[in-house]
């Protein structure tokens, strides 16, 4: 490895940062930085297109490997720039190519250890974490609000209040009822998860969470069992809910009596990437 | 193989567009293969965890599939099972044992699939897709047997909204034609016959219309038709001025994709030229890496020579095989030059961006140019590097010459060298 070699002294002598600490990344501007290189190859056709980009760039240690990954901003231009701050990108090398491990809108990206976490975390300026799954990077749960498990049987009400809703996933099958009384803000809420052979999938068991009055379902979905976060929304007295995937993590709001999804960390129908 | 090309129309959420989408029902295509690349991509790397679930591995098998195969209980240890795994480690660093993990899930869950009906829709078309025996496993994979019933009664109308890519990954495993090792019985013929006349009609417009925003939508659609259309030049002319006139192309005679050269990547390969699966690549990573196989398949040459072999002279493939390989290796050669060191591994030409232009004439005289934005730029004699030449890079002279010219977005650094070659 003596490429990769040389590149973990090039990454002392220049006293770039290492992943041992929690620091914020800094990024620069240098059109002759070696990384333009590979940002060139990567992206060159599309910084072409837009002459108002203004990538910056750092390489990190994020392993602790001694092999640089690759961290770049596009800043400067309505493209790549929204409230949320401009795209970035983790470019790691890996499979013989260089290929992007994470990609978010942010102003500031920092690393942060964590505990039984070989790679430390990257933390975004809206302490977003995410966590290295060993191909890329995948926002925690965990950042969002407070986990609960659904531990108790459930009664005899709630499963023929959830069991409209979750029927599809039973048909043939004999689940397990389990549920959990959760407070949403202003209303209480109960979850009711099916669980069984059959019933649940590679995704997780499926699940409805029943509104304190009505046990109306207001949100049906799959998830494993503690996956599911609850946390104060900013603009409704109902709180928001967060599911947690292995692709990331989906945002709930209530409104019209249904919560329904706001935002994800992955490229979906409500946060499309650029 | 079975082909057939329909044309359909997509929207791309900035209006429809007509493009072809073929329907492949491959037997040469393995199911497990296929979801691993859904789960994780390219990566050979077996050590693959989570933090929002028990998901580990390749295949991304959850402690409760684990459960339904036998090899672990519900209170987290591990059961007896054919490979000896009893912690979570072993099973990271066992790449057998999760491949068989993961099929021994697939036969469980046909089991299931056919327990509670969802096996009589064998054949459906859902959201364009033509639902054989994989696309239901892989249904079932995600969602579990009750969740693919049920996506499958409603018509696909249940499916989750956060996950868009859900329809696109049944399309991906819908083209393998052959599942019998896991469902035990041979696919019926009268499925796969209806899977390659009927299928293709994606809801590929829906993926892009969600997945990128609406300017990388359009580029991304446009540069998919450019593919096309400059495959089937390729493909049609079996003489002379072969011509790929875009970067997906160049990618592709680099040999910058996992599975090689152009002509035998599968036009369903997951994650396109970058590697990546499609969770790791934005719509940019897609556009400018030639991975548009998200948003939409082009096919490759063999494929288009395939369903146009009574038109096309059988030399072709031939012959574009044989231009091809040479330019891969050279341009690789071009790459570590131009890098001029060892500071990054393995900095190559994978995405550039430009275009390739090849007169392959039997005169003296014919160039080959490949060009991009802060790329390498390379003029060189055809002949020479149709004969597997792969000194006409370095150092020539006029008349054959060869320049060789670093030209970033963000500073020049042009080094013309020169070599007198063999013509």
């Amino acid at each position: 490895m003596k490429k990769a070699g040389c590149l973990a002294v090039g990454l002392l002598a220049l006293g770039l940062p290492s992943a041992s600490f929690a620091a914020q990344i800094p990024l620069h501007s240098d059109p002759h930085a070696r990384e333009m290189s590979i940002i060139n190859s990567q992206f060159g056709r599309y910084l072409a297109s837009d002459p108002t980009i203004k990538p910056q760039t750092a390489v990190v240690d994020l392993e602790g490997k001694g092999v640089g990954s690759v961290i770049v901003r596009f800043s400067g231009s309505r493209n790549t720039c929204d409230q949320r701050g401009c795209l970035t990108y983790v470019l790691r090398y890996s499979e013989h190519a260089w290929q992007p491990v994470f990609a978010r809108h942010l102003l500031t990206l920092s690393t942060k250890k964590v505990a039984g976490a070989p790679v430390p975390d990257l933390v975004t300026d809206t302490r977003e974490a995410w966590a290295w799954t060993g191909i890329n990077y995948v926002a925690r749960l965990s950042m969002y609000g407070k986990q609960f498990a659904i531990t108790s049987p459930a009664s005899r009400e709630d499963i023929d209040a959830a069991a409209p809703a979750l029927k599809t996933y039973t048909a043939g099958t004999r689940p397990a009822y389990y549920s959990a009384r959760v407070s949403l803000g202003r209303i209480q809420g109960t979850v009711v998860m099916a669980v069984g052979s059959g019933v649940c999938g590679n995704a997780g068991c499926p699940f409805t969470v029943l509104g304190a009055e009505s046990l109306t379902p207001v949100l049906t979905g799959e998830a494993e069992n503690g996956q599911i976060a609850v946390f104060p929304g900013s603009d409704s007295d109902v709180h928001d809910l967060a599911v947690g995937h292995k692709q990331g993590v989906s945002l709930y709001r209530f409104a019209d009596q249904k919560y329904k999804l706001i935002a994800t960390t992955f490229p979906s129908s409500v946060t499309p990437n650029p | 193989m079975i082909r057939h090309i329909k044309w359909v129309a997509l929207a791309f959420g900035f209006g429809i567009l007509s493009i072809p989408a073929i329907s492949f029902a491959d037997s040469s295509l393995s199911l497990i293969n296929i979801q691993k690349g859904i789960e994780s991509g390219s990566s050979t790397s077996t050590n693959i965890t989570n933090p929002n679930s028990s998901a580990k591995g390749q295949y991304q098998m959850e402690n409760g599939a684990l459960q339904d195969i036998g090899w672990r209980n519900s209170d987290g240890t591990w059961k007896s099972n054919p490979y000896g795994i009893t912690s979570d480690s072993q099973y990271l660093s066992n790449q057998q044992a999760q491949e068989a993990s993961a099929l021994s899930y697939d036969q469980v869950l046909w089991g299931q699939l056919q327990s509670n009906g969802a096996t009589s829709q064998v054949g459906n078309v859902v959201n364009g897709v033509q639902m054989n025996e994989a696309a239901m496993l892989e249904c079932a994979y995600q969602l579990g047997a009750g969740g693919c019933n049920t996506y499958l009664k409603s018509g696909g109308q249940s499916i989750s909204t956060d996950n868009p890519h859900f329809v696109n990954d049944l399309a991906k495993a819908s083209q393998v034609a052959d599942v019998s090792s896991i469902t035990g019985a041979p696919t019926s013929a009268a499925t796969l016959t209806t899977a390659s006349t009927e299928g293709g009609q994606l809801s590929g417009g829906t993926s892009a219309a969600t997945y990128c925003s609406q300017q990388v939508a359009s580029l991304l659609a446009a540069n998919g038709r450019q593919s096309i259309d400059a495959k089937t030049a390729i493909a049609m002319n079996g003489q002379t001025g072969y011509t790929l006139m875009n970067g997906s192309g160049v990618l592709e005679a680099a040999g910058a994709s996992s599975s090689g050269s152009s002509s035998s990547a599968s036009p369903f390969d997951v994650g396109g030229g970058s590697g990546g699966s499609f969770m790791q690549m934005s719509c940019i990573d897609r556009l400018m890496n030639g991975g548009l196989n998200v948003v939409f398949n082009p096919p490759s040459l063999n494929d288009l020579l395939g369903v146009l072999e009574q038109a096309v002279c059988q030399k072709t493939n031939a012959l574009f095989q044989q231009m091809m390989q040479p330019i891969d290796s050279t341009l690789g050669e071009v790459t570590s030059q131009a890098a001029g060191g060892g500071f990054f591994p393995g900095l190559s030409l994978t995405s550039l961006g430009g275009s390739l232009n090849m007169n392959a004439g039997q005169q003296q005289g014919s160039s080959l140019t490949v060009g991009g934005v802060g790329s390498v730029g390379t003029n060189a004699s055809a002949s020479s590097v149709l004969t597997g030449d792969t000194s006409w890079y370095a150092r020539s002279t006029p008349p054959n010459s060869t320049t060789l010219a670093f030209e970033g977005l963000f500073g020049t650094n042009k080094s013309t060298t020169s070599k007198t070659t063999g013509n």
